[in-house]
């Protein structure tokens, strides 16, 4: 089985040796055995049998990989890194360590903003963790997954329960499966094969017709009575893939990724009239 | 690329072996005898010295910038290197695999690139023909100041090496170093990757060529930072990216103004391919201009408007001698009401009898010396910004759903909504954008008004420009409104803010302030508003408008107009 690559290589995150830019697909080739990749802007996580290894910047983050084990389930985006360690707990890299999360089981009582994706996680946090101080009696709470991005945290636990901020989301009783997370949405998939989705919907992302901004999880209406196998979520836009073999997609198509032809006079990206050959 | 003249060295790849080839082995271009060619070399000549220029006015603006830095950290306690009591042992260890990580870092990935500036920095020192000139700390420069900054200040130590270190200021080009920041740029929010990487590529500036690695990480830095501003409202970004887009932008520029000159002076590339490069560097000026934050003495403005004129060479417009002609109004709009009018009233009595009393007034008179009146005429737009990005919002009104914002050069936008729409296309205008400050020289032909200086903060400028027929649905501002006409004919009719409920103002929050009404379609479909009473006018070139806060108004152009708006509280 054969590795290949290709993008933004300036940091030697592909290959270290290699042009900055690798426009065709490269065979990676100093890397054994790969089972698993997370991509950022300006570095890429390896799982290969042998333990996991980060490539391009580090952000002097030296210890990084020593601190990781083989079992553990890895989200990141280009600032944020998060883990669920080997005791189901949701952990967090900052500052050269895994910070653990906690979580309480029951949504506070007094009006907790759950607001949009783009919330700040940290404040939140350690409100959650001074007053799961004061209940000694709280049982851990076992997560399977965790999905992040620069500005957002969903953790799922073992019941298909999803988390933001410390607390659990309202939403109805259906149990997650993944969860798919934007620069400013959110999606969910159900065991059920229903999507879910949230967050700001100013480029049409949430998929419900509106351009307004939902604070909980509601499922995609349109797509009522499909069953749904896959999701996916890019900055603004989102895909889901039928049991069927169709694909829907919905939300900002600034630069055609929707599939459909972009606005004829802007252009797709600032990368494109740069001149190379690889 | 092509380099015909280091075919000799063999390298298919182009990478920073070949550009530096190309720089050390090209030749002057031979005479021309052809006469079509005497006026092209003499086109290409003139574009090289306004590459020149714009190198220059970049790279003096980085060195303010530099300076303005190191004067800001001068006043805080170095920290890095100094034992503090109550440091933790995790800072500790931190700092301590930092520094190991830092030393095989250098060593390893980041190597390539140090030995490569290093390398062309001693290089091109022999080749620097222009004199350095006086910095702005008036210190006269000197070349062996700059080679002995390179020795000691480009190595990237921890520590304290260049902000303390005496005799600092002697050296003109004031050069980023990767421990600097410009100014208003927080680490903390925009991570360790963008801030290395817009460190790095600010200490390039001031070097002819740069690694092929900077202009990729360049481009990556500004495809990250877009999606940043894209994310939220845009009243909410934080202004750290947004100065990290002008600034990324500024180190774009500079690659481009770098790249051109090397192709100028290389003779390889066509004449057609050398102004697309001059229109590549106007877009990226006014990317950066629209996108990232006001930053004082912005370099983008004075390179764009350098490159303006080979810029448009490099599209083909068609000739419209009609855009000369003088404007004449087209459309019928018929005054039921007229607004009566003022000629140049004094200061007091407009600030007593019209805007303390939020009555609107038509003023005469008050910009009858502006240049604008003479000059702002289609062609002369064409000539000054012809080849600037400007945004257009394209639909009827800003209230249908079908409506919708573009970028289009000013040429493109001139020809194709104003000059020659097409029959049934949807009308374009370029509204309410802040026109004179993306281009200072459309400011040097008009004057503020005094009125407008008569509240509490500075006034500020749009412009609107369109064809005939652009409407503006009947909506209201917050703050007081000056609306000099410049060319062509308005047609506009105001509501007191006490006629509210008869307008059919929108329930969405978003657009209160704005009637659902069609002012002038079907009565029988608005009722209410045949109730309301009003005051209208045709404003003409010269003319003026106060509308006062609050106080509802509906513009609909009766030719092809440009108005200028002034806004203040």
């Amino acid at each position: 089985m054969a590795l290949v690559a290709c993008g933004l290589n300036a940091n030697g995150q592909i290959t270290p040796a290699g042009p900055p830019l690798l426009c065709c697909p490269t065979p990676v080739r100093d890397k054994k055995d790969v089972c698993e990749v997370h991509i950022a802007c300006s570095h890429i996580l390896w799982k290969t049998n042998a333990g996991w290894q980060i490539t391009g910047y580090r952000n002097l983050d030296y210890s990084l990989e020593e601190e990781m084990a083989q079992g553990w389930k890895i989200s990141m985006s280009e600032m944020r890194m998060a883990a669920i360690n080997d005791d189901g707990a949701v952990v967090l890299r900052e500052k050269g360590q895994w910070r653990k999360l906690f979580f309480q089981r029951d949504t506070a009582m007094d009006s907790r903003n759950l607001g949009p994706s783009v919330q700040q996680v940290e404040d939140q946090d350690r409100i959650a963790e001074s007053e799961s101080n004061v209940h000694h009696t709280t049982s851990q709470i076992k997560f399977s997954s965790v999905f992040v991005e620069d500005n957002s945290l969903i953790a799922l636990d073992e019941d298909g329960k999803m988390y933001s901020s410390g607390v659990p989301l309202p939403y109805g009783g259906s149990r997650i499966s993944v969860v798919e997370v934007g620069k400013e949405h959110c999606m969910a998939l159900t065991t059920d094969g229903v999507v879910l989705t949230w967050g700001s919907g100013m480029r049409g992302q949430l998929g419900n017709g509106e351009l307004c901004q939902i604070d909980r999880p509601e499922p995609v209406e349109s797509l009522q009575g499909i069953t749904i196998s896959s999701i996916a979520s890019g900055g603004w836009h989102c895909v889901a893939l039928s049991t069927s073999g169709d694909a829907y997609m919905w939300g900002w198509n600034e630069s055609g990724q929707l599939g459909f032809p972009a606005k004829a006079d802007q252009e797709a990206s600032i990368l494109g009239t740069f001149s190379h050959r690889c | 690329m092509n380099f015909p003249d280091c075919a000799s060295t063999g390298s298919i790849g182009c990478g920073q072996e070949g550009r530096k080839a190309e720089s050390m082995c090209s030749l002057p271009k031979p005479a021309n005898i052809d006469n079509n060619r005497d006026a092209e070399g003499e086109i290409l000549q003139k574009l090289a010295e306004l590459v020149r220029q714009g190198l220059e006015v970049v790279r003096r603006r980085v060195s303010e910038e530099a300076e303005e830095v190191l004067r800001s950290t001068k006043t805080e306690e170095p920290v890095v290197g100094e034992n503090r009591a109550g440091e933790t042992t995790t800072q500790a260890t931190l700092q301590e695999r930092a520094k190991r990580g830092r030393e095989s870092e250098a060593r390893g990935e980041r190597g390539l690139i140090k030995r490569t500036r290093e390398e062309e920095a001693h290089t091109d020192e022999e080749d620097e023909a222009k004199p350095l000139v006086l910095s702005s700390s008036g210190h006269a420069s000197s070349p062996t100041g700059r080679r002995s900054r390179e020795e000691n200040g480009f190595k990237d130590d921890e520590g304290t090496t260049d902000r303390t270190r005496p005799g600092a200021s002697n050296s003109y080009p004031r050069h980023f170093t990767e421990d600097m920041l410009p100014v208003g740029v927080e680490e903390e929010v925009v991570g360790g990757w963008v801030r290395g990487t817009i460190a790095r590529l600010l200490s390039f500036v001031g070097f002819p060529s740069t690694p092929r690695e900077a202009a990729v990480a360049a481009n990556a830095l500004l495809d990250y930072t877009w999606q940043k501003l894209n994310t939220g409202h845009w009243q909410d970004v934080p202004i750290t990216w947004r100065l990290v887009f002008t600034w990324g932008s500024i180190a774009v520029v500079h690659i481009l103004l770098a790249d051109l000159q090397l192709s100028l002076s290389g003779g390889a590339n066509t004449t057609q391919a050398h102004f697309s490069s001059a229109a590549e560097i106007v877009r990226a000026c006014d990317r950066g201009l629209l996108m990232g934050a006001p930053v004082g003495d912005n370099p983008l403005h004075k390179v764009a408007s350098l490159f303006n004129s080979h810029a448009r060479l490099s599209a083909t417009m068609a000739d419209l001698p009609a855009e000369a002609l003088p404007v004449a109004q087209q459309d019928e709009a018929t005054v039921h009401f007229p607004l009566p009018s003022g000629r140049c009233p004094p200061l007091d009595r407009f600030l007593l009898n019209y805007m303390n009393k939020s009555v609107p007034v038509k003023l005469l008179g008050i910009v009858d010396h502006w240049p604008a009146l003479k000059m702002w005429r289609i062609p002369y737009l064409r000539e000054l910004a012809g080849a600037r990005t400007v945004p257009v919002e394209v639909g009827a009104r800003y209230t249908d759903s079908t409506w919708s914002q573009t970028l289009l050069t000013l040429d493109e936008y001139l020809t194709r909504y104003v000059s020659q729409p097409a029959a049934g296309a949807p009308t374009g205008y370029l509204a309410q954008h802040q026109l004179l400050d993306q281009i200072p020289e459309l400011r040097d032909d008009l004057l503020v008004p005094d009125y407008c200086h008569l509240g509490e903060e500075e006034p500020r400028l749009h412009a609107w420009l369109g064809p005939r027929g652009t409407v503006s649905p009947l909506h209201h501002d917050p703050d007081h409104n000056i609306l000099v006409q410049v060319l062509g004919y308005k047609y506009i009719r105001l509501y007191a803010e006490d006629q509210s409920p008869l307008l059919y103002p929108h329930p969405d929050p978003l657009l209160s302030n704005t009637s659902q009404a069609e002012i002038e379609g079907p009565q029988a479909d608005w009722p209410l508003l045949q109730q309301a009473q009003y005051h209208d006018l045709i404003l003409a070139p010269g003319e003026s408008l106060y509308i006062p806060p609050r106080y509802w108004h509906y513009v609909r152009s009766l030719s092809t107009s440009f108005s200028v708006s002034f806004w203040w509280r």
